[in-house]
């Protein structure tokens, strides 16, 4: 970590909000008002001398911010894509001088009818469709004894940060120096120096900590940073660009909803015979990560399940909303959700045990010795998830009370326990999966003190101790002598996004090697000896039809959530009661701060499961809705209760996505149990609970 | 937006206050100001020309408490009305303030300014209403009393004449078998489906002595129906099939432009309470 | 305006514009950014002070306000062994605050600490729930809180 709590405390953190430049200009962004519009005249010639302006129309260079094959304007130009898109910067003396120069830009705009659909889309409107397809669906399914149907939702969720998005750009002498928070500072740089026409190197980017982000600072940060640079370069003096957090609530990036088909066809004895599965995400108007988010969902949907007949079909939309994409990872969550809500209504359906039958469903995936592997950690977790929380006897139990219910007579709290599975892998698993960096380099000085380089943003103080805990244990060095450089695209090197742990599988693992590297010359070299080192994950083989049961990621981690609620019948509000998580996630590398944080992400978790829910009316969000987003009235606080199973024969894992890919379907098993109605969406809140109980 | 040119006064007593208030008619009168604050677009405080802060006026600040009456002073901060413990302050009243958002807000507004917002009734109206609470409105040379359920007009606007002030809350003090509240979303954000729900009632020897009930979902026109009260005063507990069928198809109709979730609650939390009423 | 208020113990007179936030002076004008600005509606904690002794939100204060008040802002309180005994209670519960909602959070425990020296659930629910933050659980804040507020109490017994 960059800075201490006390030097934050004290403001000489690495906040935005906090850097004062001399001579520092304050800016704000100039958005269109409609989903879909065309932008006929811009006219920026009106404000007050002491106010720069900058437009589609004056960037020197490139106006995309690019991911892999895929952009997105940076300045929207002949069309307003989005209600909140970019259309004009400003920048002036004063806040108030700025809000007030803000009129004096005037845009002349034709609305056009949006778009918001994304379920079996307009030819058109598809970015991306993908299939995988094993044996013979259609066949096995009119064959099946009993075909289970199902549809699944997960909705638009907001990262809500604590800072909100901003910039700081410093001109200098041929160079642009930027100040934000961001997971991937090259990125930053790649963009800001297209926007500028510049080469690379002439930006320097010096990330701030990012903290809290789920993600939602993965990407961003570069247009928030392309645009402080270009009115930093039009001025020739330091902006500073800083979202209000309502601005940053209703225009930013978010978590894309997903609806997922299932229809599943069983055999007499519950056994899954067939599987024909539809998903399509809301990608927004400019779909950004979309191989790898397709790829994901593909690999993670029914992941865990043998099923000798299956289908599965991806289909990434754009619509007239902001581009939404990731959130604590790229839409595993959302596939596991509809897994595992599909696989509760099985079970209930034809009547068996919840994990015995889990378990059998899984079994298929034995094939050699690591998939034996697999399935024993599989069972074995299952297996101490139900012990710890008496799951057979209270789902039992409270099955029994809802055979005997009367609801229409129920005015007392009802109770239901659910179970599900998650499984996490480390790293990118699409199309551009090889592309991105892992570099860090390794020194070893003389006074045995080390230092680490890389541009990799820890995001929290125990990923950074891991770093150092490695170095020290490899190098048989003292920890406190271990020094993590800032990230500074100057000084360190490119280390690619901070995601998909990558910070654990990725980075810890060049770490090791450079470690491991410099041991070997340390004794007849002399220092200091430096190491530079790539981690790379190579994947050759992308997921396909033949690979079904294999995991693209080669290792995974695994958990299994049991959630107990109580549901009001009169209010329709459920409360969770308790929660077990099981985890094992190889070798943990610090037990302590693990549990923490995966307390930490179950809170998050269930926050999204039970309330957390952003809702667009023809494309725009009331700003009002900001404040109840949250829920603070009523906040999350069941127990919590975690068990962690390491295993220092394995590498460390990522674990930080399992509490979100598990715990929303417990959660709504549960309360389906509870309600006596199939829950199947995310989250599952009062109004979802109010609209199955009165209108099934 | 107000430019440096915003006159801001400091009176020190309720006779100097009242005396700007007729000065300055179109000033405003800035209590807590969390509402105002709440609602504002940029980064600075929509102020108009004057304004007439409350901050050093003690006399609006005080509480006493009798047998019979609670008093409180308009700016008085929730944070210090709810400081004086469920032992002092009615507990329905007590549920409904603690609600009016966290610590960091409580001790900035006020009730006065809880109750005086154009156009939107605030979590404690509906509650005070239903405990017959009146407000005290001073301008000079002139004092009168008003009922809190008729501050709002149905038109949203307020009661209140030009350069009036409330400076007193007065709530009436009644031992109350039950005394329920709820509140769900916010009135602020409508999108949230606001509601809250205050319902009141004595009873002694399994016989209802008096019943209160009312609903709000932030609008003007509360969800009450006195008939139905009235009419269940005098009946045993527990309440017979029919007469909370009976009651509970009335408050069915009431309000409009309520949503499903908005109506179902406020109806269903009406069978609970009436289901659920003590014996003494 | 010209206005007078004591502000961490140390008399302040400026001329401000009245409609400006308090948390705006406090770090544009007068160099304290321990309250930063967040919700900007009073929610989140992230700009809170204790004014007259109260925790409350430096959002939701126009510059006028702070005429003749007294302010505390984080700056004022982290050198104080209040502040330490809830360093210490945070550590111990291993609950430590992000750098993002720390100030938040301190003054929010030192305001209620003040008011209740063993705070009730509810009390404590009502503060805790008073600064969003993603970074730890309420559970753990709250232990947190209690292992302080018994570091504070040793101490007033001890005489320091």
């Amino acid at each position: 970590m960059a800075t201490t709590v006390r030097q934050a405390l004290k403001g000489r953190g690495d906040f935005v909000s906090d850097i004062y430049v001399p001579d520092m200009l304050y800016a704000s962004t100039i958005r269109s008002p409609y989903a879909s519009a065309a932008i006929h005249r811009v006219d920026a010639t009106r404000p007050p001398a002491g106010t720069t302006c900058v437009t589609a129309a004056t960037i020197p260079g490139s106006n995309e911010l690019t991911v892999g094959d895929e952009s997105m304007p940076i300045l929207a130009e002949r069309r307003a894509n989005y209600a909140g898109e970019p259309i004009a910067l400003i920048a002036g003396q004063s806040q108030r001088a700025v809000l007030a120069a803000t009129s004096d830009v005037y845009i002349e705009f034709a609305e056009q009818p949006g778009s918001f659909a994304f379920v079996h889309p307009d030819p058109q409107r598809i970015q991306s469709h993908r299939v995988v397809e094993q044996g013979r669906v259609d066949d096995a399914l009119s064959s099946s004894v009993r075909v289970v149907d199902g549809t699944y939702r997960t909705g638009i969720q907001e990262h809500l940060y604590n800072e909100p998005q901003g910039a700081v750009a410093i001109p200098g002498d041929d160079a642009m120096e930027i100040r934000c928070a961001t997971q991937w500072p090259y990125h930053v740089r790649a963009t800001v120096a297209a926007a500028l026409g510049w080469p690379a190197q002439r930006v320097i980017v010096r990330p701030g900590d990012p903290g809290i982000s789920l993600d939602g600072k993965l990407w961003y940060p570069s247009l928030v940073a392309a645009h402080a640079a270009l009115l930093a370069h039009a001025a020739d003096r330091p902006v500073k660009l800083v979202y209000s957090n309502v601005e940053d609530f209703r225009y930013t990036s978010k978590r894309a909803p997903v609806t997922v088909r299932v229809s599943t066809g069983l055999s007499d004895s519950g056994e899954l015979i067939a599987a024909d599965i539809e998903a399509f995400y809301n990608a927004g108007a400019y779909p950004l990560f979309t191989s790898e988010i397709v790829e994901q969902l593909t690999a993670s949907l029914f992941c865990h399940y043998v099923c000798e007949n299956i289908r599965i079909s991806v289909t990434a939309v754009r619509t007239n909303l902001p581009p939404l994409n990731v959130l604590s990872g790229f839409a595993a969550a959302s596939a596991h959700f509809a897994t595992e809500s599909h696989a509760a209504r099985i079970v209930e359906l034809t009547e068996s045990d919840p994990v015995v039958w889990r378990t059998a469903a899984a079994a298929g995936h034995a094939k050699g010795r690591r998939g034996r592997d697999t399935i024993a950690r599989l069972a074995d977790v299952l297996g101490e998830a139900a012990r710890q929380s008496d799951f057979s006897r209270k789902h039992a139990a409270y099955e029994l009370q809802k055979k005997r219910r009367d609801a229409s007579q129920q005015r007392s709290p009802t109770r239901g326990i659910g179970i599900a599975v998650a499984s996490q892998g480390s790293g990118f698993i699409g199309e551009h999966r090889n592309e991105y960096n892992g570099t860090i380099v390794v020194r070893l000085d003389g006074d045995r003190s080390a230092t680490l380089l890389t541009s990799a943003v820890a995001g929290s103080t125990s990923v950074a101790q891991g770093w150092r805990r490695i170095v020290a244990e490899t190098l048989g060095i003292e920890q406190q002598a271990v020094h993590v450089a800032r990230p500074d695209t100057d000084l360190t090197p490119d280390s690619g996004p901070s995601t998909l742990s990558r910070n654990v599988a990725v980075i810890g693992r060049s770490i090791e090697l450079a470690c491991e590297a410099i041991q070997k010359q340390r004794f007849r070299k002399p220092l200091p000896i430096e190491v530079r080192r790539s981690g790379k994950v190579t994947r050759t083989s992308r997921f396909g039809p033949t690979t079904r049961g294999e995991s693209p990621y080669g290792e995974l981690s695994y958990a299994v959530a049991v959630v107990e609620v109580a549901v009001d019948p009169v209010t329709f509000e459920s409360a969770v009661e308790n929660v077990w998580l099981v985890v094992d996630g190889g070798r943990i590398v610090d037990e302590v701060e693990a549990r923490r944080s995966l307390e930490m992400t179950t809170t998050q978790a269930l926050e999204w499961a039970t309330h957390e829910l952003v809702t667009y009316h023809d494309g725009v969000i009331d700003p009002r809705s900001y404040l109840t987003y949250r829920n603070i009235a009523r906040p999350v606080r069941p127990r919590i209760s975690i068990e962690i199973e390491s295993a220092n024969d394995r590498a460390p894992l990522g674990i930080g996505e399992l509490p979100q890919s598990c715990i929303p379907a417990a959660l709504a098993a549960a309360v389906s149990q509870a309600t006596s109605r199939y829950m199947d969406q995310v989250p599952t809140d009062p109004q979802l609970i109010h609209g199955y109980l009165e209108h099934a | 937006m107000a430019d440096r040119g915003t006159a801001v006064y400091f009176p020190d007593t309720l006779g100097e206050l009242l005396l700007l208030a007729r000065r300055e008619p179109d000033a405003l009168i800035y209590s807590g100001g969390t509402f105002i604050l709440n609602q504002r677009v940029g980064r600075f405080a929509d102020l108009p020309p004057a304004v007439i802060s409350l901050q050093d006026v003690e006399e609006l600040k005080r509480v006493s408490r009798s047998e019979r009456y609670l008093e409180i002073g308009a700016a008085l901060p929730i944070r210090d009305i709810l400081a004086l413990g469920r032992s002092n302050v009615p507990e329905c009243l007590y549920s409904a303030l603690r609600m009016i958002g966290p610590s960091a807000v409580a001790s900035l507004a006020t009730l006065g300014g809880n109750i005086a917002v154009p156009g939107r009734v605030l979590t404690s109206v509906p509650v005070l209403s239903l405990l017959d609470a009146r407000v005290e409105l001073r301008r000079q040379g002139a004092s009168r009393w008003l009922a809190v359920s008729r501050v709002h007009r149905p038109n949203g606007n307020l009661e209140l004449a030009e350069s009036e002030v409330i400076t007193r809350v007065r709530i009436p003090l009644q031992p109350w078998s039950i005394e329920v509240f709820r509140r769900f979303g916010s009135e602020l954000a409508p999108e949230s489906e606001p509601l809250s729900f205050c319902g009141l009632a004595r009873t002694s020897n399994r016989i209802i002595e008096e019943i209160r009930i009312i609903g709000s979902a932030g609008l003007p026109a509360p969800l009450r129906d006195r008939d139905v009260e009235s009419e269940l005063v005098g009946r045993r507990i527990p309440l017979a099939e029919r007469d909370i069928s009976t009651a509970v198809e009335v408050y069915q109709t009431l309000g409009t432009g309520l949503t499903p979730i908005q109506r179902d609650r406020f109806v269903r939390l009406v069978q609970w309470f009436l289901l659920n009423l003590p014996a003494s | 305006m010209n206005i007078i208020f004591t502000l961490n113990h140390e008399p302040i007179e400026i001329d401000v514009d009245p409609a400006e936030l308090l948390v705006d002076l406090l770090r544009l004008r007068l160099g304290l950014r321990g309250a930063r600005p967040g919700c900007l509606r009073g929610q989140c904690g992230s700009c809170s002070v204790l004014f007259n002794g109260a925790l409350a939100a430096g959002c939701l204060i126009p510059a006028f306000r702070a005429y003749g008040a007294t302010i505390l802002t984080i700056e004022g309180l982290m050198d104080t062994p209040d502040y330490q005994d809830i360093e210490k209670g945070f550590i111990r519960a291993n609950a430590r605050p992000c750098r993002f909602c720390a100030a938040g959070k301190y003054l929010s425990v030192h305001a209620l600490l003040e008011s209740h020296a063993d705070p009730t659930d509810e009390s404590l629910q009502d503060t805790l729930s008073g600064v969003w933050c993603r970074c730890t659980t309420h559970q753990r804040l709250a232990r947190g809180v209690r292992y302080a507020a018994d570091f504070r109490r040793r101490r007033v017994q001890r005489g320091r």
